[in-house]
């Protein structure tokens, strides 16, 4: 290769780059983020009366970010009483649109320290928030990178008319959701091996926890055919997760995970419906909907006027 | 759709969002708001209950014995601050045999405040695959279990 060579193809890969960077950059009316950060919140807030407990015994290794602080600090019922506090500090504030990105930041430190508390004084724990918590997280990012465009076109009272919401917001949650879902595909396979997919395990666990009413506990203890294909489908369905962020793929992946998730919460009392919201929020054309209706309404509002 | 400035930054500090939750769960385990996912990552083909028996048949607090279930899909202890209880069920589906169910009560009688009964009857009840596809009650055991002298 030349040097003239050289420099010419370093110089597309550098123009490739750029468009990427742009690409990601590219922003939409913001009523899809709004909407996200709406329901976050609202998901948030519902962690305030969840009934938190403090187990006794003896302390284990890193379970959170906070393992960091002394023991009684941790297990003191008045760690969680601040915490609270300061997720509903926050979340209050941002869901009016004031103090941003501060906000932003004290609801995600609020909401991170409360389930942290939890995890660091349990011996049962769950999966039911940590998709909420990096969602919001994600969206803290968005108002504050964009904190200087947000808060100019809200000042001139023009925030839902202002292009504000970037591409890389929607991007970065549906990879985290991806990644959070090939995890649990990959800990199967990796723990268990493609053998983990015989049906027995989750008559087993059906047998132990599921609704006796439900129907679809009924069609898995009566069937392990059926169900060895459950779970293979959950199988393939989990460790493909992150294709989601491939957008030809993405909503066949989030149509089988929002099943996924249907079907887990028809048969077990487990705590997964915002893991399902999410799921369907962000991996299902959501965003395409709200945008072809911001669009229309917008249309209409012309040719009325 | 409106052109925005181009600027790596902000997917900088994405991609390094990112990137944690792949690389953390690899090295560190589950650490919360960080995990590996790992519920129901088990395989199990049998699991077992326990129930223990006061002398008269009345059956006692499974709490006692440390027979009761701390196993709830994820697994025991991973990811959590605090020590579970030395229940007998350390990893769900495995089926113990009536010398390790034995040596489990025996230390807590020792454990017990006393007066604890003179002798209990410690019954373990293991569920399983049938062959006609469903799951059931597929062996029953019951062991007679002294407390042991001072």
């Amino acid at each position: 290769m030349t040097a003239e060579t050289s420099g010419e193809a370093k110089s597309t890969s550098a123009a490739g780059e750029s468009a990427l960077v742009k690409w990601l950059g590219e922003q939409t009316l913001p009523h899809f983020g709004q909407l996200a950060t709406w329901l976050l919140l609202g998901a948030a807030l519902w962690l305030v009366r969840y009934p938190f407990e403090i187990a006794s015994g003896s302390r284990l290794a890193a379970a959170s970010l906070l393992s960091w602080l002394p023991a009684a600090v941790l297990a003191s019922p008045a760690s969680f009483w601040v915490a609270r506090g300061v997720l509903v500090a926050g979340a209050s504030l941002w869901v009016t649109r004031k103090f941003l990105p501060y906000s932003c930041w004290l609801t995600v430190i609020g909401f991170t320290t409360l389930w942290s508390l939890h995890v660091e004084n349990s011996w049962h724990t769950n999966h039911c928030f940590q998709m909420t918590n990096n969602l919001l997280f994600i969206q803290a990012l968005w108002e504050t990178l964009c904190a200087r465009e947000i808060r100019a076109a809200t000042a001139a009272g023009k925030y839902w008319q202002t292009p504000l919401y970037p591409r890389w917001v929607t991007l970065a949650a549906v990879a985290y959701i991806g990644i959070f879902h090939t995890a649990a595909g990959l800990s199967k396979l990796t723990f268990s091996g493609p053998g983990w997919a015989n049906g027995t395990s989750l008559q087993l666990w059906t047998h132990l926890w599921g609704r006796p009413w439900s129907p679809t506990t009924w069609l898995i203890l009566q069937s392990r055919t059926l169900t060895q294909f459950l779970q293979v489908v959950t199988l393939v369905v989990e460790t493909v997760g992150v294709l989601a962020v491939f957008p030809r793929l993405r909503t066949w992946i989030g149509l089988a995970t929002v099943g996924f998730y249907v079907g887990v919460l028809l048969t077990f009392d487990y705590g997964f419906q915002f893991n399902l919201l999410f799921t369907a929020l962000y991996l299902l054309p959501v965003e395409r909907w709200v945008e072809n209706h911001v669009r229309k309404r917008g249309a209409s509002e012309v040719t009325n006027a | 759709m409106n052109r925005a400035k181009a600027s790596v930054g902000p997917l900088a500090v994405v991609g390094i969002f990112l990137a944690a939750h792949v690389v953390v769960p690899l090295i560190w385990g589950d650490v919360y708001p960080i995990t590996s996912a790992p519920m129901f990552r088990d395989q199990p083909v049998r699991y077992c209950d326990y129930h223990i028996h006061a002398p008269g048949g009345a059956e006692l607090p499974q709490e006692d014995w440390f027979v009761q279930r701390v196993y709830d899909g994820n697994p025991v202890g991973y990811g959590v601050g605090v020590k579970p209880p030395a229940v007998i069920e350390q990893k769900f589906g495995v089926v113990h045999q009536e010398e390790q169910v034995r040596e489990h009560l025996l230390r807590q009688f020792a454990r017990l405040p006393s007066p604890s009964p003179e002798f209990i009857t410690a019954e373990q009840q293991v569920f399983g695959p049938r062959e006609d596809g469903t799951i059931g009650e597929v062996e029953n055991h019951l062991w007679r279990i002294t407390r042991p002298s001072p």
